[in-house]
């Protein structure tokens, strides 16, 4: 899976494209690790390119997740696609994510909070 | 233009349950599920896309609306959390209110539409505006250029809109319908006599009364002499039993109305009654009074362990000769068998059962018939429920056993059927007449007869 | 009806691979009888490879790290009852295969892997025979996916 890191408005985003499956989440866990020594605490995961998620990759967000808000901060969602919208419903994640059709407005958003 | 429909699952979560609907969207006044009207609305005013916003997804509402197709829309899905204001849900779907100018419909709400009127949205210029906003809910529009949502925009014609936002207001919102603007909506069912409506499969005894206006829905036995109406609405799949009086009332699915009950001015739904004067609610416990309907068919225990009983001493009889006589006739080569799916239950399940066919009349084969060897095999499927000892007769599985399956609630296939125990024509009227009507009346004495009718009808015509 | 079998050294990267293959041959498998309306064959498709991809790397997960033993997927395909079987069967030791429902609420990282087979096919069950454990997937082809 390939994750591209950029930052918009001072939020971190990553641009995930792929698949986020058990032998991707090594990969993201080391990088999210990475950023977050870095200080930033708020981010935009964006799942838009990204064609199939099992739940290791969910597990490895849901991991991320508490590691933000353990410093106060939040992951943001964007670009969920039919099949993988489904797979967070059935897992109940879509409540405890925030979820937002476009990259850009994920980033927006974390002004106006 | 296009619409964002949010809704509100949380501030409606009382709706949940009530007739058979699980989420609240698919909860039906007149037997249409009110998001559907919602849906109605927002094509008759011109919109080609819908975004459907849940904080609760279940899956069932999807099942329904599919992608639109059936009502000339494009659907689509997302979620938004229960504390987000529309602007931030018109954020999390930005890709979706972009383009054109957006609906937005905030909460579940009523909207009394007439769908011979045209409507049309003043704003001038670029505008923005609720066209109805209260605690429950809002309709706002904005077009594809504008800002901040403030000022009123008019609606022409102007629209009356409610919010099933209590018990009450859904009855209020359900009889306004019916006796005032029936006409105003596409209401499932057909139409015959003025202000009645009638759903697909619906049983009427002869001497059943029925005062319109009335709504009823599919899959409904109205039995002896009940009365119904005026201004009632019944679910699908509810029987009202002799004698029984519903009045001013409605009735949600999966319910059944026992004998000489008299309900007026109530809302009832399987064994819970609610008073729509004082609100007050109560919980029957005599299911003979009252009582929720199982959607299948109900497996009745004693029924059950009867077809048990009776497979077993078929079988125990049957066994030798089975042994005995499809053995010798393998040997010969006499035996041919079919193996076709058919169809078990109203509900589209299905099984493979191999069914003799052909017709050596070799001395073996006609022996086999005559002591119903050939169901042998069949026995076990008593075992697990899937057939009864005797009951209706399998119908295979094609497009048109489907169609007839459909409309035939009481379905329930037996090992030997109605048809065989009368000797009709499986063909013919009469065999659907008979199948229906032993279906519907059926009781240990009957069903062993047609048992005893088959089994001697195989014996006296097959040697 | 139709038989294919593959195995695999239990890594990551192979369960990913197995994954799509079974993915493949189920899409291969349901073009050779019937023409799929396209909407409802992806939905299939992709519950199945899911299902699949789960129970793939449950075995690997619970397997010993540099594991020889391999995993072993069949694909059985029975046209009559349009109705796909696949089967996932490891050599590790045996599972606590629960019907538990995880808890949601407590967002766990894992957990949900059963829940998801579960939920996506018609009919999963666990078996333990011969030291192997097998897991038992059965999907049916609907009416709509035709």
């Amino acid at each position: 899976m390939k994750i591209r890191i950029d930052e918009m408005n001072g939020i971190r985003t990553l641009a995930l494209a792929g698949r986020f499956d058990a032998s991707a989440t090594g990969g993201f866990k080391d990088t999210f690790k990475g950023l977050l020594q870095e200080g930033a605490a708020n981010y935009v995961v964006d799942l838009q390119k990204v064609d199939y998620i099992d739940s290791g990759g969910l597990g490895s967000l849901v991991s991320a997740l508490r590691q933000t808000r353990s410093v106060d901060g939040d992951i943001r969602i964007s670009g969920l696609s039919g099949k993988v919208r489904s797979v967070f419903e059935l897992t109940r994640l879509h409540r405890i994510f925030e979820i937002f059709d476009d990259e850009l407005q994920a980033v927006k958003s974390y002004r106006t909070n | 233009m296009n619409s964002l429909i949010i809704i509100r699952e949380k501030h409606y979560s009382w709706l949940r349950g009530l007739g058979s609907a699980d989420h609240p969207a698919m909860v039906t006044i007149c037997n249409k599920p009110i998001l559907e009207y919602m849906v109605d609305f927002i094509v008759l005013v011109g919109g080609k896309k819908i975004r459907l916003v849940f904080e609760e997804p279940d899956g069932s509402v999807e099942a329904y609306f599919g992608n639109g197709e059936r009502w000339g829309v494009e659907i689509e899905y997302g979620n938004a959390q229960a504390d987000d204001t529309i602007a931030r849900v018109v954020e999390k779907n930005s890709s979706f209110g972009e383009q054109a100018p957006l609906i937005v419909i905030d909460g579940l709400l009523f909207i009394h539409y007439d769908k011979n009127a045209r409507y049309e949205i003043n704003p001038e210029g670029p505008g923005t505006g609720f066209l109805y906003n209260s605690e429950s809910g809002s309709i706002s529009y904005s077009t594809a250029d504008a800002a901040e949502r403030s000022t009123l925009v008019e609606f022409t014609p102007n629209l009356q809109v409610s919010t099933p936002s209590k018990i009450v207001n859904l009855f209020r919102i359900t009889m306004q319908v019916l006796r005032e603007e029936q006409h105003r909506y596409v209401i499932p069912g057909y139409g015959a006599d003025k202000g009645v409506i009638l759903g697909r499969n619906v049983e009427i005894g002869k001497e059943v009364k029925i005062h319109g206006p009335v709504v009823v829905g599919s899959n409904v036995r109205l039995l002896g002499s009940a009365v119904i109406g005026p201004n009632v609405v019944i679910g699908n799949n509810v029987i009202v039993d002799d004698g029984a009086e519903v009045r001013e009332s409605l009735v949600m699915a999966d319910t059944y109305i026992g004998r000489r009950l008299y309900i007026s001015a109530k809302m009832v739904a399987g064994s819970k009654v609610v008073s729509v004067s004082n609100n007050a609610s109560i919980e029957v416990s005599d299911e003979f009074l009252l009582s929720p309907l199982k959607r299948s068919l109900p497996i009745n225990i004693v029924r059950y362990l009867i077809n048990v009983c009776g497979a077993f001493l078929l079988a125990l009889l049957q066994l030798i000769p089975f042994c005995i006589f499809f053995t010798l006739g393998w040997l010969k080569g006499d035996l041919r068998f079919n193996k076709s799916r058919f169809l078990l239950s109203s509900d589209g399940q299905t099984k493979i059962f191999r069914t003799p066919s052909g017709f050596r009349t070799g001395a073996i084969d006609r022996i086999i018939r005559s002591l119903s060897l050939d169901r042998f095999a069949l026995l076990k499927e008593v075992f697990s429920g899937k057939l009864q000892l005797v009951g209706n007769r399998l119908i295979p599985d094609t497009a048109e056993g489907r169609e007839f399956v459909k409309d035939f609630s009481g379905y329930s296939p037996g090992i030997f059927n109605y048809t065989e125990a009368d000797r009709l024509d499986p063909g013919a009227a009469e065999s659907e007449i008979a199948e229906r009507f032993y279906s519907a009346n059926r009781g240990f004495l009957t069903e062993s007869k047609s048992l005893m009718k088959a089994l001697m009808n195989n014996l006296l015509y097959n040697t | 009806m139709r038989i294919l079998e593959l195995s695999f050294i239990p890594t990551l990267d192979n369960a990913q691979w197995a994954t799509i293959a079974v993915r493949q041959i189920v899409e291969t498998l349901m073009k050779t009888v019937k023409v799929a309306g396209i909407e409802g064959m992806d939905k299939f498709l992709s519950e199945i490879e899911l299902a699949t991809g789960e129970a793939c790397v449950n075995s690997v997960k619970h397997g010993p790290e540099q594991g020889i033993d391999k995993i072993q997927v069949s694909v059985v395909f029975k046209e009559k009852y349009s109705n796909f079987i696949v089967t996932v069967s490891d050599g590790n030791k045996r599972y606590d295969f629960s019907d538990r429902e995880p808890d949601f609420d407590a967002l766990p990282e894992s957990g949900y892997g059963i829940y998801i087979m579960r939920n996506l096919m018609d009919k999963v069950s666990y078996q333990r025979e011969k030291g192997r454990n097998l897991v038992i997937m059965e999907k049916e082809i609907k009416q709509g996916e035709q």
